[in-house]
Formats: C-alpha cells, structure tokens, sequence
C-alpha cells in the first residue's frame, strides 16, 4: 500500500456515487439479462423433468406388471406352452399308446395349418383294445401327454372276438415353424 | 539540481480507494457469473436427464408391447390347448355315456361315430327290446334316428342304426 495515498482518508463524493452506481448498473444487467431468464428456463426445464421423471417411473411401474404378469403366465402355462414347442414323435407316441391299446399303428393323413400360429398334424390311429375304458383311459390320459393331440372323428370299434378294434384320427398340434 | 522543495511521489492510476471498488465489483461480477454458469449447467442437466428419460420410456413401451404380444401368445396357446383337453374330455363322457345307454340284452358288434351321425351295428333278441331300451333314448338324444333290422337263423335280430344330428358342432364341441 502506498503510504502517500490519502484517497481512504479523503475520498471523494462524488466518486463513491458513481462506484456506486456502476455497480448496481453491473448487478442489475447481470440480474436482470441473465440471471432472471436462466432461472426462468431452469425452472421450466425442472419442471419438464419432473414430468419425463413422473411419466416413465408409470411407464416402468406398468411394465414391471407386464412382466410379472408375463412370468407368472409362463410358470402357469409351463406345460401348455412346452407341449406346443415339442416336436411330434410318432415312435414316441405308438409307445405311448401301447401303454392302452394293442397293436397300434399310426398313419399321416395331412398336415396344415391352424389358426395362423399353429400347425395340426392328422393321423389315423388303429389299434386293438380289451375294453372301452381303456379308450377312456386314453382320452383322459392325453391331458398329460407331452404334445397337445386332440381326439377326433370319425371313430370306429369293431369286436374282433374278446377284443375291440378301434380306429380313431388324432390331430396333432404345434407351434408353425 | 532539484526545483522542488518536495521529493516527487509515485502517482498510480488507480487509487486505493479505486482499486477496492473495482475489485469489489469485479468479485460481485464474478460471483454472479459463477451463479449464472451453475444454473446453465443445471439446465443443461436436467435437459440431457430428460432426453435420457425420453429414451428409456421408449424403451420401457418397447418392451411393454413385446410382453403384450408374448402373454397374448400365452393366452392363446392355453385357450387352445383348454379347448382341445376339454373336446377330448366331452368326447370321453359320450362315449361312456352311449356304451352305458346300451343295456345288457343287446349286444353292439360295431360303433362308427361321424361328427355330427352315430352307426350302430348289434344283436338284439328282439324288436320291441332294442325299441324300448335303446330306440328311446337314441330319439331323445339325436334329431333323426332310423334302424333296419335283419332277421338271424337263431331267431334273434341283427340291427344298423343310424342317427343324426343336424346343425350340430359334434359330439366333442
């Protein structure tokens, strides 16, 4: 500090009033031209997050239910849905037949498809039964079979001696590929 | 040689008083500078958060329609399979129900099951027992239901009966 300045000691009216001056006319133009409009945008920019925040915490909350929903649909119908991917194997379902019947033999008739998202396999099932509850049997058991068969006409059984010859379609149904 | 009788004294430009305002407006200057640029980087902020909001929404709608699509396909495969377990329950219940019909006097030698027809081939030791132990319930069961009958060498009757059902969806529908 220079020990001749006396300008603490004596300062000047005049000048204090036009520091003074200067610096409102600085803080004014500083408040006024940027920071009143900034604050302006920051709080429509705030508020315009709070909505985008709002609207996709929704979003996730109804995917969240979509998707436990989804989950839950899939353990549910586990079998359903495993049953419509299983490839058909004919050998597979004569053993599986045999459980019931005898002498069973089975025949395709035609492929095609249903309901756009499937594909239905026909055949022609015959085979020799001791009795009709075991044609019940059958039918009921199909529920657990690995594959979704449906039984259909026309159904035919015939006395052979003791036993019953039956003859019956079975439509196949999977997943088109 | 000296004219002055005082030592000359440095003049600065600015004086001290001077200098205090200057640098306490430059401070206050700054201050709201620095003011001003975090509000602009908070902007900037929430600006670029928001956008990243905007994405994953899209995200998240994305993946909505996808599980939509996927637990329509689930419904469906199930309202398929349901449908299909239940046709293979109804066509067990008809046919235990037509081999119950059938009582013990008359015996069927052969069963044809169409649709929407039923055949049935037997024995019966006469007319009037096949008319009423299994020609009645037949009638009340289909829409239409004829039966021919041939006399055997042992004096029983062999009969083919043939019964409809019109506008119908099948025995397992």
């Amino acid at each position: 500090m220079n020990r001749y300045d006396k300008s603490l000691e004596e300062f000047n009216l005049i000048k204090l009033l036009f520091f003074l001056l200067l610096f409102l006319v600085i803080t004014l133009f500083m408040v006024l031209a940027l920071i009143v409009p900034n604050i302006k945008e920051h709080k429509r920019q705030k508020a315009m997050h709070q909505f985008e925040l709002t609207t996709t915490q929704r979003v996730e909350a109804v995917l969240n239910e979509k998707e436990a929903h989804l989950h839950h649909l899939r353990t549910e119908n586990r079998k359903v849905v495993e049953a419509f991917v299983a490839r058909f194997d004919e050998e597979r379902f004569v053993r599986y037949v045999s459980e019931f019947f005898e002498e069973v033999s089975l025949a395709r008739l035609e492929q095609k498809e249903f309901e756009k998202d499937f594909t239905m396999y026909e055949l022609k099932v015959t085979s020799l039964l001791e009795t009709p509850v075991k044609f019940y049997n059958f039918l009921e058991s199909l529920k657990r079979y690995e594959g979704i068969i449906k039984a259909d006409f026309p159904i035919e059984m015939r006395a052979e001696g003791r036993l019953i010859h039956a003859t019956f379609n079975i439509k196949v149904f999977a997943l088109a590929r | 040689m000296s004219r002055s009788f005082i030592t000359p004294k440095p003049k600065p430009l600015f004086s001290l008083f001077s200098k205090i305002w200057l640098i306490f407006i430059g401070f206050t200057f700054c201050l709201m500078a620095l003011f001003n640029f975090f509000i602009l980087y908070k902007i900037s902020a929430f600006q670029s958060q928001s956008q990243q909001l905007i994405t994953l929404r899209e995200e998240y709608r994305s993946k909505i329609e996808s599980n939509d699509i996927q637990i329509a396909f689930i419904e469906h495969q199930k309202a398929t399979a349901e449908s299909i377990y239940a046709s293979n329950d109804i066509l067990r219940e008809s046919i235990k129900n037509l081999f119950d019909l059938v009582p013990d006097q008359i015996t069927l030698s052969r069963v044809v099951m169409e649709k929407s027809a039923l055949v049935l081939y037997g024995r019966t030791p006469s007319k009037e027992t096949y008319n009423f132990l299994l020609a009645s319930p037949l009638r009340s069961i289909f829409h239409s239901s004829n039966t021919v009958f041939y006399l055997d060498s042992d004096g029983w009757y062999r009969f083919v009966s043939t019964n409809k059902i019109i506008d119908s969806e099948g025995f397992n529908e």
